[in-house]
């Protein structure tokens, strides 16, 4: 295993720029999410690492070393593809042995390190088994198994459980990222799912338009991101525009274009600038009735409310504008649900407001 | 570019590219030896002249056998496409029993010998007492291509998709209004390839005309035959010029307008 | 129209009658002209020949007899035989690189290819058996460019030879094995390709274990198809062979039109298709059984 050095690459097809200069560090035996939504360059720069893809600019390091130059049967990577692409016309004893045959590894070595990695992803005696023979869940495995077993310097995953139903998903989530600590491989996962980005991966970077536009733990770039694209992209998210009007100890008070006030921590702006406030729907708290205009509170209307199992989504109308306020299903159950029509007071507790750069 | 990566480029190259050359070739050789000022196949022609596309008039009985292969193919050509639109109807969109078995037994006369098929015809033409004239042609022409349009509309079909002609039925549409103006304009590719090639084998047809030609009939592949191996000149390399640029265009507008090359690699 | 009111429902003909019904003109024409004149062709080879001072009205399979003695048939079977194998072998191998060659290209020089694949698969036969006449001739092309180059002083006679009939059957049959071939090609999933290179295969052995293997079903269809193509061949021995180098279906041709032994003609079409009929299935069982039943 290795680190992997990605720098400032680019990429164009024809006449359309899909990477803008794109630069990551993995540390050895990390595990990075590439996330974003279609079309922002992630899968690109995934295939530019395992050398489908020949950036027009930067360049990409494996152990400090640049691999441009290399094809990718040179590369010594582990690729598994969305679609398994396991061989349909070997084994799956064969499958998993292909990298090691192709690296001219005796066959006595070659069966003990099948049967190892077969037991590591829980499908040690399938080996006579066909693909086509195989649950989704399994061929997972299975192509798991082949990219680990030759001890490549990086795992790349595309989409990994993009092809398996939500039940298996929530299993193979928990498997993989067990086999990834066991392996204690670097690893670099494409998708599109942030439920699957924030529970797999030890930092997430968020991709737009190919650039990434900020890089995170999960907690904290779900908790509190810097970008608003980011914000708004995982999870939901409720934005007010607004105004400086004051700057207290760390503290800014802004005005909102709704016409109520918000204090929010981030102390670097200056008075008059426009900034962009966000808030998670399940930070925002609907008080009793009788609660007054403290700061950070205001007044909406209940115009809808979405039942979500785990929890209520309540749209309020706000100063004009339709906000989300997430409720666990247990609130209703003790104040009953909150009827289409009446007029709620809500709170934007200041320890869970973030201030956006709305430049990203 | 790597080593081994720009080696296997070279050696695929070159291996394809020779083999495109062989296919190519011929008729490149054909067409400049049509031009040819001498009176034998020369490479390289001695002189430049047009003498041999006006010699192909002269072609013993040209004009009656261009008109009646013509004629064969149009009708044969026709006469297929009609019977194998309702075939591949039969076959893909209504439940037919032995559906595998009934469309290999429409394909098969593709893969028997050519010349069964006119042996057959004659010995069975001649129990029953049928004349041999133009008709007898057609028939032996129809056993033969009806496999292509066949082919072709199945594919057509196959790949259409039903949900359009449920989307009319439930609009108000009649079945038949239904065939005319949803599943007929889905199936032109079959349609347009289909009649092509019925028609083009039916009028370069050799084999089966030669058992069921009698008396004045002929047909064009019959005389160019007998004109090529009687006679050196390079006058049915004036013919195949002008009939390769006109299938090379016919290809050409089919394959812009209607697609039917990935209509024959989809099965 | 009266609107939300369902029209009255009207008995239906069951979907296989309607199913038989437009299927009826293919079958039945077939049926009269291709099924019944061939069984009256096999009955036809059942007795003596009038022309031998035989009885037409038994029955006897002297003419299959005769087919297996007589030392021209038999010679002209193992010549188609052999002229096919040969053939199907060589179209084969200038095939498959064409094939592989329209799977890595781009739009525009696919589109030219196939267009230049399938003008080939529209010609005349005619056509392009005089090409090759053309090409082989004693002052062509081919024999140009020997005497040029100083192989030759003078001309090599190459038509009217066996030679020349695999060349040209060869030309003739690329696109029944190009067009098959492709699409195969094309329904490898570039992710296979792309896993067997990210595993340490470089391009030659990617094509060997990964992309031959699974084109299989192509190459069987198109060596199927090229192959019965060969057997049959008529016109092309006809232009370009001779007397000596005659295949199966002239022979046959030659019982008829010539010496009018209907029985015996008879006797030796049915023994080529059932040949014929015989090497495919061997062939089917055989491929089955080394390849697991893929094709």
């Amino acid at each position: 295993m290795a680190r992997l050095e990605i720098r400032g690459i680019e990429f164009a097809f024809g006449a359309q720029r899909i990477l803008h200069g794109v630069t990551l560090d993995v540390s050895d035996g990390e595990c990075v999410a590439l996330l974003g939504p279609s079309g922002c360059g992630k899968t690109t720069t995934l295939r530019a690492v395992a050398g489908f893809v020949t950036p027009t600019a930067g360049d990409i390091r494996v152990g400090g070393r640049s691999v441009l130059a290399l094809p990718p049967y040179k590369r010594n990577l582990g690729l598994v593809f969305q679609d398994f692409a396991l061989f349909p016309h070997m084994t799956v004893a064969e499958n998993v042995g292909y990298g090691l045959r192709m690296r001219g590894v005796a066959r006595e070595a070659e069966r003990a390190a099948v049967a190892d990695k077969l037991r590591l992803v829980r499908l040690a005696g399938m080996d006579g088994r066909y693909p086509a023979e195989l649950s989704g869940g399994q061929r997972q495995r299975v192509a798991l198994a082949r990219a680990l077993v030759i001890e490549p310097y990086i795992l790349l995953l595309d989409e990994p459980l993009a092809a398996l139903d939500r039940k298996l998903r929530d299993q193979m989530q928990v498997e993989l990222k067990r086999i990834q600590r066991e392996a204690g491989i670097t690893t670099i996962i494409v998708t599109h799912d942030q439920e699957e980005a924030l529970s797999l991966a030890d930092r997430v970077a968020v991709m737009f338009d190919g650039r990434i536009a900020e890089v995170g733990a999960p907690g904290s770039l779900y908790q509190s991101p810097r970008s608003l694209g980011v914000m708004d992209f995982l999870g939901g998210a409720n934005l007010f525009r607004g105004t400086v009007m004051r700057v207290d100890a760390g503290l800014a008070e802004v005005a909102c274009s709704e016409g109520f006030a918000l204090r929010v921590s981030g102390g670097e702006v200056h008075l008059g600038t426009e900034v962009t406030v966000g808030i998670r729907p399940e930070h925002v708290e609907i008080l009793a009735a009788s609660a007054g205009g403290t700061p950070n509170t205001a007044s909406g209307k209940v115009v809808e409310h979405v039942y979500k199992g785990a929890h209520i989504d309540v749209y309020l109308e706000i100063g004009g504008t339709v906000r989300i306020a997430s409720v666990p299903a247990q609130w209703t159950a003790e104040h009953g649900l909150p009827e289409i029509g009446t007029t709620l007071r809500i709170a934007f507790p200041a320890r869970h407001l973030v201030m956006l750069d709305s430049a990203t | 570019m790597p080593k081994s990566d720009r080696l296997y480029a070279v050696t695929l190259g070159g291996l394809a590219w020779t083999g495109v050359a062989f296919l190519v070739f011929p008729v490149l050789f054909t067409t400049v030896v049509s031009f040819n000022g001498g009176i034998f196949i020369q490479f390289p022609p001695e002189s430049f002249s047009l003498r041999w596309y006006e010699n192909i008039a002269k072609i013993h009985r040209i004009g009656p056998s261009l008109a009646v292969s013509f004629g064969i193919a149009l009708v044969a050509g026709a006469a297929a496409t009609l019977i194998g639109v309702a075939a591949a109807l039969a076959l893909v969109r209504h439940r037919l029993p032995f559906k595998a078995g009934i469309t290999a037994f429409l394909l098969s006369p593709v893969t028997i010998p050519i010349v069964a098929i006119g042996i057959a015809l004659i010995q069975f033409f001649i129990l029953i007492g049928i004349e041999f004239t133009w008709y007898s042609v057609v028939i032996g022409h129809l056993v033969l291509v009806i496999a292509y349009p066949v082919r072709t509309l199945v594919a057509s079909l196959t790949l259409s998709n039903p949900s359009f002609e449920e989307a009319a039925a439930s609009l108000g549409a009649t079945p038949w209004r239904t065939f005319l103006t949803v599943t007929l304009p889905q199936m032109k590719p079959g349609l347009i390839s289909g009649f092509l090639f019925a028609f083009l084998i039916s009028f370069d047809n050799y084999p089966i005309s030669i058992f069921l030609l009698r008396g004045d009939l002929t047909t064009l592949p019959i005389e160019l035959f007998n004109h090529i191996s009687q006679n050196l000149d390079p006058t049915p390399a004036a013919f195949s010029t002008l009939y390769m640029c006109v299938v090379a265009a016919l290809i050409a507008v089919a394959e812009q307008r209607y697609r039917i090359i990935s209509l024959s690699l989809s099965h | 129209m009266t609107a939300g009111v369902p029209g009255r429902a009207r008995k239906r003909a069951p979907r296989w009658l309607i199913a038989l019904a437009l299927a009826a003109p293919a079958l039945v024409f077939l049926v009269v002209f291709y099924v019944v004149p061939l069984g009256y062709m096999v009955a036809e080879s059942l007795h003596p020949w009038r022309g031998d001072g035989g009885d037409e009205r038994i029955v006897s399979i002297e003419q299959y007899g005769k087919v297996a003695k007589g030392g021209r048939t038999v010679r002209a079977f193992e010549r188609t035989v052999r002229i096919a194998a040969i053939a199907t072998a060589a179209s084969f191998v200038v095939s498959y690189p064409i094939a592989l060659l329209l799977l890595g290209a781009g739009r525009r020089l696919r589109t030219s290819l196939l267009l230049v694949v399938f003008v080939s698969l529209a010609s005349s036969l005619l056509v392009r058996n005089y090409g090759w006449l053309v090409t082989l001739s004693d002052t062509g092309p081919l024999n140009r460019l020997f005497i040029t180059l100083g192989i030759v002083d003078a001309p090599v006679r190459m038509v009217y030879s066996e030679g020349a009939i695999i060349v040209a059957l060869v030309h003739y049959t690329m696109p029944f094995m190009i067009l098959p071939v492709f699409a195969s090609l094309l329904r490898i999933p570039a992710s296979y390709t792309e896993a067997a290179q990210s595993l340490g295969a470089g391009p030659f052995r990617a094509l060997a274990g990964i992309v031959l293997p699974l084109s299989i079903p192509g190459i069987f269809g198109g060596t199927l198809l090229t192959f019965a193509i060969c057997m049959s061949a008529f016109v092309t021995p006809l232009m370009l062979g001779s007397p000596s180098t005659s295949m199966i279906s002239q022979v046959a041709a030659e019982q008829f039109l010539v010496q009018l032994n209907f029985p015996f003609g008879s006797a030796v079409i049915v023994s080529l298709t059932t040949a014929t009929f015989a090497i495919v299935a061997a062939y089917t069982l055989a491929v089955r059984r080394v390849f697991r039943a893929q094709v």
